[in-house]
């Protein structure tokens, strides 16, 4: 199966640019490996969850306690992730 | 009577008349069924049991909830379910959020968005014409030296 590949919009990059370290290592090490496997969640892996409207989320908990949301739609005949939004409820 | 209103058998009518209408209208539909034996008092059980008042007074004490943006609705679901695997992070989830005005109508953007970069695509824009970025997390990676 081809991988997902993963495209952010400019505010969500601008999100990452003021993000913490270990944020950015987890997104990094485990959250976009397993969007581009499995973006819309097939195996049931992941803490992806799907919602009406074609909006994805997957909820990222970092080793220091750090709790976020990437919220992020996928167009699975295309592989192709887009995300829009990093909702950050507790750093780091 | 419900069994009868959720069969789509009859209408649910209001106004003193209606009940006349009613009992002609069931009797009717159920003479045809013939084992309904006490018509007339579920009929009476049923009118008794009615909602009371206008229907604009009954829509003004329980308004409908408006829709949430789909982005919203789509993380209230990941907190539900963020609630029910960590209890012990459901209250500090920050659950106004669904509820302030300037985060909706930030929701609200967010679908737009969305449907304009779906848009696009479709119609075989380019990326950064949509101004998307491919590779982006990889860079900040490096330029933190995080990679």
């Amino acid at each position: 199966m081809r991988p997902y590949h993963v495209t952010e919009t400019s505010a969500v990059l601008a999100q990452y640019a003021a993000a913490s370290g270990e944020l950015l290592a987890e997104l990094g090490r485990t959250v976009y490996p397993a969007l581009a496997e499995d973006a819309v969640n097939d195996t049931g892996r992941y803490p992806i969850l799907y919602d009406r409207g074609g909006w994805y989320t997957f909820r990222i908990e970092t080793p220091g306690g750090g709790l976020h949301f990437l919220l992020y739609q996928a167009i699975e005949e295309e592989r192709r992730v887009l995300v829009f939004s990093l909702i950050t409820l507790r750093e780091p | 009577m419900a069994t009868l209103q959720a069969a789509g058998a009859v209408t649910p009518h209001r106004g003193l008349w209606a009940k006349y209408q009613l009992r002609a209208e069931c009797s009717s539909r159920c003479a045809r069924w013939g084992h309904v034996s006490d018509l007339p008092g579920i009929i009476d059980t049923a009118w008794y049991a009615r909602p009371k008042g206008p229907t604009t007074m009954t829509a003004a004490a329980h308004p409908a909830k408006p829709a949430l943006p789909a982005s919203a609705a789509a993380l209230r679901a990941a907190f539900e379910r963020t609630a029910r695997e960590r209890p012990e992070l459901a209250n500090r989830l920050p659950w106004s959020i669904f509820t302030d005005p300037d985060e909706l109508a930030r929701f609200q953007r967010l679908d737009a968005e969305a449907a304009r970069v779906r848009q696009g695509l479709r119609s075989g824009q380019p990326l950064e014409e949509l101004d998307l970025v491919e590779g982006g997390l990889q860079r900040i990676l490096e330029e933190r030296g995080l990679r």
